[in-house]
């Protein structure tokens, strides 16, 4: 059954079963939400195309400082605790990136242990980067400041 | 400053009460405190290597959370340290990523050069080189 509320598009839960491969079209073909519902909106969840998710959430930039020095580098996300280390700054960068990738899967995987702690906060930018391609996730990493047209006015930034 | 092996940073660790978390291509140690952050560091490192100045002070400030003297205690009495533990060690000198790498594409330092830059000089640097007349640079694409 699919019933109109608010600006989404909703559909219960035993229709949804039958009909996800339509409700994944409209989603990443046509960038329409799809909500799904079993009983009411407190139970209600939303299909999103993971480019949209990451684009939603742009105005969330990461930005890691490196490190230098003694023949090593080491990239840091000190809000997070994540370090990431290697020989030249890339190579850090690229761990850090490895790092984040290892954190965002357990913070996802572990949702109700980190809800209740203080990475509550960072998840806008960990969606951000779980919903990018793996092979573009470092390139949020090396994120300039926004200036350039049709960037977010305003940013927050993570270090 | 002194600075540990990774062993001794595991032995830390263990001795401050850290639970060690494996997964399945690493593992890793965590510490809830009493406030609900959570602390979380690696466990995967070669044991008998000794750590940089550097690297042992962000560790000591991103992830235990503990002064150079806390940590050495917790070593030397394999007691728990004590948090708020002041001072943390001051951030090691440091520019952004995108600067770092924007220096190097653009202006072609390496990070040699980089390495003894203040940030205000490193952000100087790259716009003077924007916006030179013969410069050809344009901002790398990021995403």
């Amino acid at each position: 059954m699919l019933t109109h509320m608010a600006a989404f598009t909703c559909t219960d839960v035993t229709t949804a079963r039958s009909s996800l491969p339509e409700l994944q079209t409209r989603a990443v073909e046509h960038h329409r939400p799809q909500m799904i519902r079993r009983r009411g909106d407190a139970d209600a969840s939303v299909l999103l195309a993971a480019s949209d998710l990451a684009s939603s959430f742009a105005a969330f930039r990461f930005e890691p400082r490196v490190f230098m020095g003694d023949g090593e580098a080491t990239a840091s996300l000190e809000s997070l605790g994540i370090l990431g280390m290697g020989a030249t700054a890339e190579e850090a960068v690229e761990d850090l990136a490895v790092e984040l990738r290892r954190f965002a899967q357990r913070y996802f995987e572990k949702a109700a242990f980190y809800r209740e702690t203080h990475f509550r906060g960072y998840l806008p930018w960990l969606l951000r980067f779980a919903a990018t391609p793996e092979d573009r996730q470092v390139d949020l990493l090396y994120e300039e400041p926004a200036t350039a047209p049709g960037a977010p006015a305003s940013t927050s930034v993570l270090r | 400053m002194r600075t540990p092996s990774w062993g001794e940073i595991e032995q830390f660790c263990r001795s401050d009460g850290w639970d060690l978390v494996r997964e399945t291509d690493h593992s890793f140690f965590r510490k809830v405190l009493a406030d609900g952050t959570v602390l979380e560091t690696h466990s995967s490192f070669s044991s008998s290597k000794t750590v940089s100045a550097n690297r042992f002070a962000l560790i000591l400030r991103t992830q235990l959370r503990v002064s150079a003297q806390a940590f050495w205690d917790t070593l030397r009495t394999g007691e728990t340290a004590l948090r708020p533990s002041a001072p943390l060690p001051d951030m090691p000198p440091s520019l952004p990523a995108w600067l770092l790498r924007s220096l190097k594409r653009e202006v072609g330092l390496t990070d040699d050069d980089t390495s003894s830059l203040s940030e205000v000089a490193a952000h100087q640097l790259l716009i003077d080189h924007r916006s030179s007349p013969g410069s050809t640079s344009e901002r790398h694409p990021t995403t």
